[in-house]
């Protein structure tokens, strides 16, 4: 296990769970320090907040909706397979959704947080399981790979150049990228 | 590998691992331990079946079977039980499932930091609701009253709960109210008049009919489910005829087609009635012992009206009328279907009161499979408890009106030292502006897209500029979301339990929450306990709502006794069986010949009527006058109900974009060629559309769907349609109609 990319993940899954200006300025510093990035001292926290509402939350229709089905269903729809496929995965590590079907389970920092519970598996474990593992190769290139590149392109088409929700898709993308290439595909192909 | 073995081997594959211990020691701050029982409400291995209802505002209120699967709606169809939904949806409700999880869907509570700037923010339901409470209070102690907090509520949620949203003003004092409706309110009055309630024969009984005139309607696109009934008395041997300024798919399933002026359907009518009355085809048992005024309707006829004058205002050859008419009178039984379309008039229930004598005096009232059929409201006697709220102690309030009016309004009308203000709905625009002495502050808007339906939308724009507070209820980001500082999302049909009525058929069904509420949203009548349980934290005693609702429970408060008698149910659970038909003495209306009207008699000779400002007989009246060099209509469309659905990326396959559809040769002269962006302009505004050239629509009209295409689109007719009001629709929905079809425009090249 890496302190330094989980606490990167963390801060990732806290930024996209993020639900005002406060939390988005917590994340988005915890980001920034994990990538050595610097945000300018006057950032107008609550312009992210207006940024970050417009590309992922609402109310008016989502350019980058932060759920996995918009991008791995043929339509854009929530609750597709990606949904219960995410949802199956936590059930396997012992976890669930707080109020199964409300949030859909494929909701990005639902994955970030199974992502830690993972990794810290497979380093907790000394040698680590199997089965730890093959979930986290299947979830990392059977899963994430599929969603979260479009997911990052859409972001980053639509925030604001040299933004704070800029520079988190590139922390995303970057720790993707990552991740992606250290990890064996979990069936030949 | 093929996709299909790798999607196979990839469940295998996860099937059986576990890592279930892995998360035990670590500080997670959104998952939470799994437990099979507590986070799965629903069985995982086969689909449960609930029983739901489109509650849209559409003649087919159609029957839903809504299939779940892991608590997420797989897809739905139309209930076999319904004779009338037969097992079959249209377009817009298979597209239920895209509506519950567009990723488009409004999740959360947001307020805008200045309207129009698309600067929200999330807040807490707790957050709004003490700003929203803390606004009530703030006029309350400013003005003395509530009368300052308006609603403006219509049809967008016709589930019988969602009347707790009035409920909910009233449970907060006297409040000012938009009454009336755009949709069918002359018609609705024309028909009280005559017959003495707007009360239609069972839809499915138009197979008996041997002639079937359609007149003003399309329900090839806005009630398909009453197509296969016309059809059948198509294949039985009626002749169908259609008639409407636009030549529609209805149309094209028709033996004739008329496509007359609009407007001048009244004149139509009375000249059919006149060739009837020369032919000696009168029904004179009807006419004689049923009837009261027949003999002055006669004389009228015989001095007013011809066939060439009727030919003459409507465009219609003379002969066609003469032989219409005479097979109408001859047929039995034959029926009218008088659509809301061509009420849609400065004469329109004048125009209705005329179809309706043509309907009567041939005797086709009171018979089975004939009728002049408008709608009816038979299904509909429910407690109305969510709606009924008694306002707090002491409430100020308006004096001097009747309170507030509509035909949904089920309240018996107690006498009270104060009453609700009432504004007309149809001019929303002017009545902000103008209403004074407390002038309106707040808006709470439910049910309803006024930026999308009311009229006069450069006008609305700045009434609403002038208040200090706009609510939204939506599940979409519509353009009066826009226009809001505060919008709260509330649930889809399959998120709440509700009970459905249907306007045009006699079934009933239940709508039960088939899925949890997702995200944050919640029921119109959830958000009133919210919203009491806040006011009364602030200003204890200041709302009477209750503060705990189950959906379910306020469901089963709808039924009474009567409603189980009429429907042949012992308890409302049975309706969880599939929906249940009304049962009916007769498929007919007025079968019995006892009519509501004071004479108990059909009234040819309305008294009331003139009482009321209007002809006693059915006279003929003349439509507006044309202000612009074109007739603007602006019809419903396919695949959406007035705002609802088209935003919906499924429609969007069928309905990219709007269009403006123009005569050939209209065209020619403004030097416009098909598919050119053309400029449509009037008093009221303008808009820029792309044009189609057919000729399916008359010459010197113009023809533009009302729809809303969602983000990116900003097309909207109401910029186009002004607040004149219809004749009628003031006597039983509380204000008079709007004239949505008696609109003029120009069109230029740009
Ligand atoms: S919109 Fe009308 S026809 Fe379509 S599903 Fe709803 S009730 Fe049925």
């Amino acid at each position: 296990m890496n302190d330094a990319s989980i606490a990167c993940i963390e801060s990732l899954r806290d930024f996209f769970s993020a639900s005002n200006a406060m939390e988005l300025e917590d994340a988005a510093v915890r980001i920034a320090g994990s990538v050595a990035a610097v945000i300018p001292p006057d950032t107008d926290w609550t312009a992210v907040e207006y940024e970050f509402n417009r590309l992922f939350v609402g109310p008016a229709a989502v350019p980058a909706p932060l759920y996995a089905s918009a991008y791995c269903e043929s339509d854009r729809v929530l609750m597709g397979k990606a949904a219960l496929e995410a949802r199956r995965l936590y059930h396997q590590l012992g976890l669930a959704v707080p109020r199964e079907g409300v949030i859909p389970d494929d909701h990005l920092a639902f994955e970030l947080e199974a992502m830690i519970v993972l990794k810290s598996a497979l380093g907790a474990d000394a040698p680590p399981s199997q089965d730890a593992k093959a979930l986290h190769a299947w979830f990392v290139h059977e899963h994430l790979a599929r969603w979260l590149g479009p997911f990052i392109l859409a972001t980053r088409t639509h925030a604001s150049p040299g933004g704070v929700v800029a520079l988190a898709a590139d922390a995303l993308a970057a720790w993707f990228d990552k991740e992606l290439n250290t990890t064996a595909t979990p069936l030949p192909e | 590998m093929s996709q299909k073995t790798r999607a196979l081997s990839r469940r295998q594959f996860l099937k059986g691992i576990s890592v279930a211990g892995a998360a035990s020691l670590l500080p997670l701050r959104l998952l939470m331990p799994y437990s099979a029982e507590a986070a799965t409400a629903f069985r995982e291995q086969d689909f449960q079946i609930f029983r739901n209802a489109c509650p849209r505002n559409c003649y087919d209120t159609c029957s839903i079977k809504t299939f779940v699967k892991d608590g997420v709606v797989q897809f739905i169809e139309g209930a076999q039980e319904s004779t009338f939904t037969q097992g079959g949806l249209c377009v817009k409700g298979y597209a239920y499932p895209r509506r519950v999880y567009s990723p488009d869907r409004i999740k959360y509570p947001m307020v805008q930091d200045g309207r129009r700037t698309g600067n929200w923010r999330r807040v807490s339901w707790d957050e709004a609701m003490d700003r929203i409470a803390g606004k009530i209070l703030e006029i309350k102690e400013k003005d003395g009253s509530l009368l300052g907090l308006g609603l403006t509520k219509y049809s967008g949620n016709f589930g019988i709960t969602n009347y707790g949203v009035e409920g909910m003003m009233s449970s907060l004092g006297y409040t000012t109210r938009f009454v009336g409706t755009p949709c069918w309110p002359a018609g609705i009055d024309a028909q009280n008049y005559d017959l003495g309630d707007m009360w239609c024969n069972d839809p499915e009984d138009m197979v008996k009919s041997r002639y079937v005139i359609i007149w003003g309607a399309n329900p090839a696109w806005c009630s398909v489910h009453s197509m296969k009934y016309v059809n059948e008395a198509k294949r039985r041997g009626a002749k169908v005829v259609v008639i409407d300024p636009v030549f529609t798919q209805t149309a094209a399933k028709g033996d004739v087609y008329w496509q007359p002026e609009a407007s001048s359907d009244g004149a139509l009518a009375l000249g059919m009635a006149r060739h009837v009355l020369d032919l000696g085809l009168v029904d004179s048992d009807f006419v004689n012992n049923h009837a009261k005024g027949f003999a002055e309707f006669a004389a009228y006829l015989r001095e007013n009206v011809t066939v060439e004058w009727a030919a003459g205002v409507s465009g219609i050859p003379a002969d066609q009328i003469r032989e219409v008419a005479e097979e109408f009178a001859s047929a039995d039984p034959a029926t009218i279907w008088i659509g809301y379309g061509m009420q849609r008039h400065t004469n329109g229930g004048a125009s209705v009161r005329a179809i309706d004598a043509l309907v009567a005096m041939t005797g086709n009232v009171g018979k089975e499979g004939g009728g002049a059929r408008y709608g009816h409201l038979r299904t509909w006697g429910f407690n109305y408890h969510a709606l009924l709220q008694k306002q707090p102690e002491g409430a100020k309030g308006f004096i001097g009106a009747t309170g507030p009016k509509g035909e949904f309004d089920f309240t018996k009308g107690e006498a009270a030292s104060f009453t609700d203000r009432t504004v007309n709905i149809n001019k929303t625009a002017q009545a902000i502006l103008d209403t004074k002495d407390p002038a309106l502050k707040m808006l709470w808007v439910s049910c309803k897209n006024p930026f999308a339906q009311d009229f006069d939308r450069p006008k609305l724009e700045k009434a609403f500029d002038t208040l200090e507070m706009v609510v939204s209820v939506e599940q979409f980001f519509t353009e009066t979301v826009n226009n809001s500082d505060i919008v709260l999302p509330v649930t889809t049909l399959f998120e709440e339990w509700t009970v459905n009525a249907s306007y045009w058929h006699y079934w009933v069904g239940i709508n039960e929450q088939a899925i949890k509420p997702m995200y944050e949203t919640k029921s119109n009548i959830e958000i009133a306990a919210l919203l009491s349980k806040k006011m009364n934290q602030l200003a204890p005693g200041s709302c009477t709502f209750p503060q705990d609702i189950d959906t379910r429970e306020w469901l089963e408060k709808e039924f009474n006794q009567g409603i189980y008698d009429y429907l042949g149910i012992k308890h409302w659970t049975d309706l969880k069986n599939g929906p249940v038909k009304a049962r009916l003495a007769s498929s007919a209306s007025w079968s019995d010949k006892k009519f509501g009207t004071p004479s108990g008699q059909y009234e040819f000779h309305s008294e009331l009527c003139q009482q009321n400002g209007h002809d006693a007989l059915p006279r003929y009246k003349e439509g507006r006058k044309p202000y612009d060099e074109f007739r603007l209509l602006t019809p419903h469309t396919k695949f959406g109900l007035h705002s609802q659905f088209i935003n919906l990326d499924w429609m969007h396959e069928f309905n990219k974009e709007p269009f403006l559809y123009m005569h050939p040769d209209d065209a020619q002269e403004k030097k416009i060629a098909d598919l050119d962006m053309v400029r449509v302009f009037n008093k009221v505004g303008e808009l820029k559309i792309k044009v189609k050239l057919t000729s399916n629509v008359a010459k010197k009209s113009l023809v533009i769907y009302e729809a809303w295409f969602g983000q990116g689109n900003d097309f909207n007719v109401q910029n186009l349609v002004d607040d004149e009001s219809a004749d009628m629709g003031a006597y039983k929905t509380g204000a008079p109609g709007v004239a949505i079809h008696g609109q003029f425009a120009n069109v230029e090249r740009v």
